[in-house]
């Protein structure tokens, strides 16, 4: 049925969109209206907006690219909603002062109080802002001062800032929060999850789920009103009616277009074609828990089955990178070299089919949902290649928020699917922190091998360069030798930008920036 | 001797199944291009699948979107897939959804249809209030939410599809039986001895036949737009089945970006097959429906 109402929509939100809007406005093409905005809780739709109204305690510092565009410089980082951060001499105690005077969009001022808070508030959860608590080891938060704040950690860690470049877990203001706070919902969580409150950019002024959401510059922005004081965040769910939209001028920003509506946008003066390698590598995610992918012969031979170079052709026109590892390769030591099916070998795979007890083939439901707008392609060409070592998939598609909810930790249920998630801290160990271990975020499938996970830890605490990576080479190549993932292709993926926009920057999560925009000179 | 047997005869052709084919084209020229425009579709999809060179389930990663040429007459989807041979093969699923579904309807709607009518009463109004549930809701709607929940397969469109057309010619057949039952026919049987069963089987029923043949068309037509509708809004059979739905949704998408064969060509498919079936529904009704005749005489 998500279907139908996201054609419904469309319908409706050209209609919307063709309504006139002030200077100030900026109108954005979405695939899908947020399903949350609890920045713990990863929903379809969700990352894409709590970016704007989340910020982290630090940033990344700027610079410019080989082209002199602005820049990210991810192994770098600035102060954001706090001033000044400092290490202890055993690494284990991370203090921040906090920069005074940032409001929240109601009025009330960033204290040590709002970042304890919602540290406790992603603990109690269990979700994502957990997830990436343990993987910086952090034991707990406390408040040293109104200003003043320490994260305490089990050890030196390499994580810990970046993540709180991040907007996981989220910054709230807490005392809005607590208004909305009752004995069974003590975190305020069910309304979070459709209200904002953080100390960002922009605020949530309303939401009609499926069709749009409006979002206000937040009047107490410490780094000063945005020069886009409203944000209207439309629903079009077919990419070519974004792109239409796009290059009509009904929108300044669409978001994932798909490679098919690159072309027209290649050489059109009026636009700019920012392209980057995608941090998710496109995978066939095998749950251990499932058979037959339980028998590490039959993952071995969905990899040999399967011609990755030949899907890039057919999928990506030729346009992504084979991926290795599932560290992306731009990333200092994503492995290339260690990826057992490195090569198709069909005899192989049919062998190997055999050695399991399977020497009629198996027969087996790929799933997938449209999320990209490439996955159903994927399913489809993964599909044929299969069929040729008697990997018979049959293919299922599944809507975004069921594939969500069927990816969470705890649930985790299903055997053959098709993904590609990738990391937002750019570093070879956090990716496998994330895919590889028993509570990953990204584990889609379900691989758990405590010790493994001991040694992920273990590295994690290294602050040499040269040596966690060393580490987190030998993770990769216990890790890619169990097969979970049949590695498929890093996407291309690209932001078509007008000419009357400007100050987009690529961010390591791939989420534009609202308040980055401006209308060009 | 039935009603549908009389009438042809009565146009003056022979018993033969050419002689009655060649009868029904006299009677209505529009059956006849209705008739004429589904034989050669059923024809084609048999015959030209085989001939073509390509497997209408094998994609091609090195030929997607090609444009229409003489290796690739309709051009080749986003998969490498030859629109031509996919376009020809499904056919064969719109014959496949229609003609069941409408079996099926007809299989469940008549017998309820025919009893409610005859008996009356409780029994009728029980019947009658079930169809009128079932047709408050659009079809089409009803058939997603349906299929949206038992989940997306051949199987489970032919039923839900036939389920719900069923109050269709239970209402049908209702309306005509209770028309005959005051009739002398019915009163005769009855006068004769004849029990309830044998009386609506074998006295009234090949009375309303007309009335379900002449309407079988045109609901074969509604199932395979329902269906193409279905596959369209992703909830019918799934890729990379050639199904003329599924393939106008996939590419319909790339309309815009100027890949317009690989949704054009299913589409003109569709509208084609509809078309044809409607016009053969429209044409039955001329020669079935005494009333139609005499007003067209």
């Amino acid at each position: 049925m998500t279907n139908i109402l996201d054609k419904l929509t469309t319908a409706i939100a050209l209609i919307l969109i063709a309504m006139p809007v002030s200077a100030e406005t900026l109108v954005v093409a979405a695939e899908r209206t947020p399903e949350g905005l609890d920045t713990d809780i990863r929903l379809a739709g969700t990352q894409e907006v709590i970016v704007q109204t989340y910020e982290g305690l630090l940033r990344y510092a700027r610079g410019k690219d080989a082209d002199g565009r602005e820049a990210l410089d991810t192994a770098k980082f600035e102060p954001h909603l706090a001033q000044s951060w400092a290490v202890s001499t055993d690494g284990k105690t991370v203090t921040f002062k906090l920069r005074e005077g940032v409001k929240s969009p109601f009025g009330n001022e960033l204290t040590a109080v709002d970042v304890v808070w919602g540290y406790k508030k992603a603990v109690a959860q269990k979700r994502t802002g957990d997830f990436l608590m343990n993987v910086a080891q952090v034991n707990d938060v406390v408040e040293l001062g109104k200003y003043e704040v320490a994260y305490k950690l089990n050890g030196p860690n390499a994580f810990l800032l970046p993540i709180l470049a991040s907007f996981v877990p989220g910054i709230y203001d807490s005392t809005e929060a607590k208004k909305h706070a009752t004995a069974d919902d003590p975190w305020a969580a069910k309304y979070i999850q459709f209200n904002t409150m953080g100390y960002g950019a922009y605020t949530l002024q309303g939401l009609k789920p499926g069709e749009e959401a409006i979002y206000v510059a937040n009047p107490n922005y410490f780094r000063g009103k945005p020069f886009y004081d409203r944000v209207v965040y439309r629903a079009v769910p077919s990419a070519a009616n974004r792109a239409l939209l796009l290059k009509s001028g009904q929108v300044h920003s669409a978001l994932n277009l798909g490679l098919q509506n690159l072309q027209q946008f290649a050489n059109d003066p009026n636009f700019t074609v920012l392209p980057r390698p995608s941090r998710g590598a496109s995978a066939l995610a095998m749950n251990a828990k499932y058979p037959p992918f339980d028998d590490l012969r039959v993952r071995e031979a969905v990899g040999y089955a399967v011609d990755r170079q030949s899907l890039n052709g057919a999928v990506f026109q030729g346009k992504g990178v084979v991926a290795n590892t599932v560290v992306p390769p731009y990333i200092p030591g994503a492995a290339q070299d260690l990826y057992p099916a490195g090569k198709r070998d069909l005899a192989k795979a049919k062998s190997l089919l055999a050695e399991a007890g399977h020497k009629q083939g198996i027969d087996v439901e790929l799933i997938y949902a449209d999320s990209g707008g490439w996955e159903e392609t994927y399913a489809v060409q993964a599909a044929a290649q299969l069929k040729e070592a008697d990997i018979r998939a049959k293919l299922s598609k599944i809507t975004p928020t069921e594939l969500r909810a069927r990816q969470t930790v705890g649930r985790r249920d299903i055997p053959f699917q098709v993904v590609a998630d990738g990391p937002f801290v750019m570093d070879a160990l956090y990716t496998m922190s994330i895919i590889a271990k028993t509570d990953g975020s990204a584990n889609q499938s379900n691989y758990s091998n405590p010790a493994l996970d001991k040694r992920i830890d273990e590295a994690s605490t290294i602050t040499d360069d040269t040596k966690r990576l060393a580490m987190t080479r030998e993770i990769q190549k216990d890790w890619l030798a169990t097969m979970m993932y049949t590695l498929g292709v890093f996407r291309p993926i690209f932001k078509v930008v007008p000419k009357r926009v400007d100050g987009f920057v690529w961010y390591p999560d791939e989420h534009e920036r609202w308040a980055d925009l401006k209308a060009a000179k | 001797m039935a009603v549908t047997d009389s009438l042809v005869l009565s146009h003056g052709a022979s018993g033969s199944l050419v002689g009655r084919v060649a009868a029904l084209a006299n009677c209505s020229r529009i059956a006849t291009v209705g008739g004429a425009i589904l034989a050669l579709i059923a024809a084609t999809s048999l015959i030209l699948p085989h001939l073509s060179p390509y497997d209408a389930f094998a994609p091609a990663p090195t030929e997607v979107f090609q444009p229409p040429s003489a290796a690739h007459w309709f051009g080749t989807d986003i998969n490498g897939m030859d629109v031509f041979t996919r376009v020809f093969y499904g056919a064969r699923y719109s014959f496949l959804v229609a003609i069941p579904t409408v079996l099926l309807a007809m299989l469940l709607g008549a017998p309820a249809g025919l009893y409610a009518g005859y008996r009356g009463g409780l029994v009728d109004e029980v019947l009658m209030r079930l169809t009128d549930t079932l047709r408050i809701f659009p079809g089409i709607i009803l058939a997603l939410a349906i299929v949206a929940a038992l989940g997306p397969s051949l199987l489970n469109i032919i039923l839900t599809l036939g389920i719900l057309d069923a109050a269709i010619f239970a209402r049908l057949v209702r309306a005509e039986t209770i028309a005959l039952r005051k009739g002398g026919i019915v009163e005769s049987a009855i006068a004769a001895g004849n029990p309830a069963w044998r009386v609506m089987w074998v006295h009234v029923f090949p009375n309303v036949q007309q009335g379900l043949i002449a309407q079988t068309s045109v609901r074969a037509a509604w199932a395979v737009r329902v269906s193409a509708t279905l596959a369209f809004f992703g909830i019918g059979v799934q890729p990379p089945t050639p199904e003329w739905g599924l393939m106008i949704r996939q590419g319909g998408e790339y309309m815009l970006s100027g890949q317009w064969w690989a949704g054009l060509f299913p589409g003109l498919a569709l509208l084609l097959m509809v078309l044809g079936l409607n016009f053969l529904g429209d044409g039955l009704q001329d020669i079935l429906d005494p009333r139609r005749r005499s007003r067209e005489g």
